[in-house]
């Protein structure tokens, strides 16, 4: 297990991307899928750091693990519950006019990991984002 | 994130290369607003040499596109790596503008864009290249609201047009 806390700023968004990439490679992820996790980590970790902690300060921790058939990130945060994986999805069939500024990336994160799963656990927000090696 | 801008005929290229994501997006989006601001209409995005986008790079690329839209302008992307096509597909983004193979391929689908705007993005385009003194451009976008005019009998616009067009014909 490596594990990764840092201020739940927009500004960190990068540095935990970058942990969760050299984990990835690390473990010989190939880098299609790669690419993939660290796309859904940047979505789940910037929803966090712009939306879990209106007006106040908190923190994010991403835990990322291994086994033969998989690499599983957990994002962590105490912040406001929020589940990604009931979220409703955005009209992706508007067109250009209609289409509201945002909202993307849940929907994206959902589509690109084999498995999302959320739970709250006391005041935590838990996600979990698996991508399978095959 | 980079971005080089790069003028041919009326069409301004934009090659980016990097990341395009929380942390770059908006810098990105203020290379692509300075572009306007600077007469750029028909953008081609080249992201032959950006190997990341997330969602923060595509709202800065629909910001621009939105912009550019009421202008008459357009906007096309082309030269998608693999993981960046991808990205494109599940947004929906590839059905909201032309996502294309190469430059050229961009330029043919924003003259075809170009050849079906509504009147009030023609006349907006239009006036942006004659208050650029770019009369040639002017006279190609303001033919057929020229014709328009002349057909609905509108004759006092059709010779307000051609009058600023400094063209005595259409």
């Amino acid at each position: 297990m490596h594990q990764l806390t840092m201020a739940a700023r927009p500004d960190s968004v990068g540095r935990v991307v970058a942990f969760v990439a050299e984990r990835a490679q690390a473990w010989s992820l190939d880098s299609r899928r790669a690419q993939r996790l660290e796309l859904a980590v940047e979505e789940a970790v910037a929803n966090v750091c712009r939306y879990a902690y209106p007006g106040s300060d908190g923190e994010i921790t991403v835990r990322a693990r291994q086994d033969s058939g998989r690499v599983v990130v957990e994002v962590e945060d105490q912040g406001v519950p929020f589940d990604p994986t009931s979220a409703p999805p955005p009209d992706l069939e508007a067109s250009l006019e209609e289409r509201p500024i945002g909202g993307l990336g849940i929907a994206m994160l959902l589509e690109l990991m084999d498995d999302v799963s959320y739970r709250r656990e006391g005041d935590s927000n838990l996600l979990t984002l698996t991508v399978m090696r095959m | 994130m980079n971005v080089n801008v790069q003028q041919r005929e009326h069409f301004t290229i934009l090659q980016a290369s990097g990341r395009l994501d929380t942390d770059t997006a908006r810098g990105f989006e203020q290379h692509c607003s300075a572009a306007i601001e600077e007469g750029a209409r028909h953008v081609v995005l080249d992201l032959g040499a950006v190997d990341f986008v997330s969602s923060a790079g595509l709202r800065a690329i629909l910001a621009t596109a939105k912009r550019l839209r009421p202008m008459g302008g357009g906007l096309a992307v082309c030269r998608l790596a693999a993981g960046v096509q991808e990205v494109f597909k599940i947004s929906g983004f590839a059905r909201l503008m032309p996502v294309v193979a190469d430059v050229e391929v961009a330029f043919a689908a924003l003259r075809e864009a170009e050849s079906k705007l509504g009147d009030r993005e023609r006349e907006q385009l239009v006036r942006h290249y004659l208050d650029g003194g770019k009369m040639e451009r002017a006279r190609v976008v303001a033919r057929p609201l020229v014709h328009r005019y002349t057909e609905e009998g509108r004759l006092d616009a059709a010779e307000a047009l051609l009058q600023a067009l400094g063209t005595a014909e259409g």
